[in-house]
């Protein structure tokens, strides 16, 4: 079977070159990032257990919002895990981002 | 260690990236890399203007090309964004870039949920990402392909090169760019 011919696409316009393809790896890899943290998300949304635990921190006053209660349970989380140097990090970038 | 899985992205589409797909054979990969990819009748028309017009109706019946028409406060917009795009493209008629700035405008939808926004053409790349819209080259996947090893490097230089035999113009240095990061990959 002969191969299908398409008519050329915009052969008046520049096409993307070498800077336009750094960008492109870089933004797929963003785009792919986002995506698995929007998917992170929804089933963090959909856990009943999560659900019931994020609400009831609001209710009682603990948190303000569904975001500063998984902020927060992570970080408790993290500081009771994570050891001294790792806990200093995270001090130091959330400073850094403080003052900046 | 626990290693990340490729998530499928959702994106939008320009003409360009999915006429460089059908050129060259490999709609696989985008379909490897995307779990659906939203375009406007505008890119259908232009589509089925470059005779690929079935193969269009085959992935909009899969599911996998999604076509979302504009609102006429978005088709407005769009002259806007068309109009930037005129001022860096050789073309300076804005009206000759309204279906790149309405797929760009159905970019920047929240509810489409699309993270990319797939385009070839320079002027239309440098809007989107001023505009913060995360433009992504048919080249670049195929690079991401071959970083996964979905794709030998030869494949997506053979890929490349038959896209450029059927009228895409991808430059000599931009080939040559290409052939030296997958060697050094």
């Amino acid at each position: 079977m002969a191969a299908k011919q398409y008519t050329p696409h915009e052969p008046e316009e520049e096409l993307i070159g070498p800077e336009e393809l750094v960008a492109s790896l870089e933004n797929l890899e963003r785009a792919m990032e986002t995506r698995r943290w929007e998917l992170i998300g929804r089933s963090i949304a959909e856990s009943p257990k999560a659900k019931a635990i994020v609400n009831w921190l609001i209710r009682s006053g603990f948190c303000k919002d569904e975001k500063e209660a998984i902020l927060r349970a992570l970080e408790t989380l993290f500081f009771a895990v994570a050891p001294e140097n790792e806990r200093e990090k995270v001090f130091a970038q959330r400073e850094h981002a403080r003052t900046t | 260690m626990a290693t990340k899985a490729i998530v499928k992205i959702r994106a939008v589409s320009n003409t360009g990236p999915l006429l460089s797909a059908f050129q060259c054979g490999r709609v696989d990969i985008l379909k490897h890399f995307h779990e659906a990819i939203y375009i406007t009748p505008d890119q259908v028309a232009e589509l089925r203007e470059h005779r690929a017009g079935e193969e269009v109706d085959e992935l909009v019946k899969e599911g996998f090309l999604v076509v979302v028409g504009l609102s006429e406060d978005e088709e407005r917009e769009a002259l806007k964004v068309a109009e930037m795009i005129a001022g860096l493209a050789r073309n300076k008629d804005p009206k000759a870039h309204l279906p790149e700035a309405k797929a760009m405008v159905l970019m920047m939808r929240g509810d489409l949920e699309a993270t990319a926004f797939l385009v070839e053409e320079r002027a239309a790349f440098l809007v989107a990402q001023s505009l913060g819209l995360n433009p992504v080259g048919f080249v670049g996947i195929l690079l991401k392909a071959a970083e996964v090893s979905l794709m030998k490097p030869e494949e997506v230089l053979t890929a490349l090169k038959e896209c450029r035999s059927k009228g895409t113009f991808y430059s000599d240095r931009l080939l040559h760019d290409v052939e030296r990061q997958l060697k050094e990959r």
